[in-house]
């Protein structure tokens, strides 16, 4: 199945910024960090179509991913 | 109503058809408490100043230091070793004395928040460290108080502005985490560094979000996150939604 990954910010040193990416059926969000070799846990911000998710959401076919984290600075 | 010298002196935003006379004297009649004053309050405090806001507060308990002045547009290398809001407040009254300016100089802990955040119409988070905007987040939300965000760190800013209990939270897009990890965020953030342009840009479009807030006009960063990157020029706005889990807007179970 295909999912849309959108990066923002920081993110962007993993891929373009908006990117059609193939990943197995049944994949995690967690699994489609790790494709994309991102393995900051911490911070990391990710939303599926605009909705915020855990690392353990299933993913389904046509699903946009937006990744980023938040900056705290003034 | 608005007096002879404040016709004269805000005639160029008046004459936007948006506002008008009737607008301007809605300004006038606003209050905001804004926290922080370094680079985002600074160019934040200077706007709403200047437009008009009617009472202006400031919290804020630091003391000017060199390492400032590259963003911190409201003050001077001769103010080194001053507290800010005491620069600032002297600096906005002779900008604008129309305007009430509420000097805090004070950390902003959840005693002072609950106390003071009531007798404002909104708040606006300038804040430096993701401490202080979790505080503010719980109170405003608590208070029912609109809040208006903005964050900056290197080359990149974020806004998102809050309807409690209507639209989301900080707390619904950044769940706030265990005491230990919301500290390393912040040394994090600040040992990234930050650009003073980033916070120019971003602190003028939190201080636009509370001025069309009071007028009722436009579009507003509501259940929106705002992300601006000025390395790679990229500008987007993130829709988000409420958590109806959310700890501090929605139902836990």
């Amino acid at each position: 199945m295909k999912v849309k990954v959108k990066l923002y910010g920081d993110y962007l040193r993993y891929g373009a910024d908006e990117n059609l990416l193939e990943v197995e059926e049944n994949s995690s969000v967690n699994d489609l960090l790790n494709k994309l070799q991102i393995s900051e846990r911490h911070y990391i911000i990710v939303l599926v179509n605009m909705k915020r998710v855990w690392f353990e959401e299933k993913l389904k076919d046509n699903d946009t991913v937006s990744i980023f984290s938040p900056v705290g600075g003034g | 109503m608005l007096s002879e010298e404040e016709i004269e002196r805000y005639k160029r935003q008046i004459r936007i058809d948006k506002i008008g006379a009737e607008g301007q004297d809605k300004i006038k009649n606003s209050s905001v408490l804004i926290v922080g004053a370094g680079g985002l309050g600074s160019p934040i405090l200077l706007y709403l100043t200047g437009i008009g806001v009617g009472k202006i507060g400031i919290v804020d308990n630091d003391i000017l230091s060199l390492s400032n002045l590259t963003r911190q547009i409201l003050y001077r290398t001769e103010d080194i070793g001053k507290k800010k809001v005491l620069i600032a407040k002297e600096r906005l009254q002779a900008l604008n004395p129309n305007v009430i300016i509420e000097a805090f100089p004070e950390c902003l802990d959840a005693t002072l928040a609950k106390n003071i955040f009531p007798s404002y119409d909104s708040i606006i988070d300038a804040t430096d460290n993701f401490e202080t905007r979790y505080l503010i987040n719980r109170v405003a939300v608590e208070k029912e108080k609109p809040l208006f965000i903005g964050a900056v760190g290197r080359f990149t800013g974020q806004v998102m502005s809050v309807m409690p209990h209507k639209t989301s939270c900080y707390n619904c897009v950044f769940p706030e985490k265990d005491e230990e990890t919301v500290r390393e965020m912040s040394k994090r953030n600040e040992d990234l560094g930050v650009i003073g342009t980033i916070v120019g840009t971003i602190g003028s479009i939190v201080a636009n979000e509370f001025i069309k807030h009071i007028l009722n006009i436009g579009s507003h960063y509501f259940n929106k996150l705002l992300i601006i990157d000025l390395l790679n020029n990229d500008i987007s706005a993130i829709s988000i939604s409420r958590d109806p889990r959310c700890r501090v807007c929605g139902n836990p179970q």
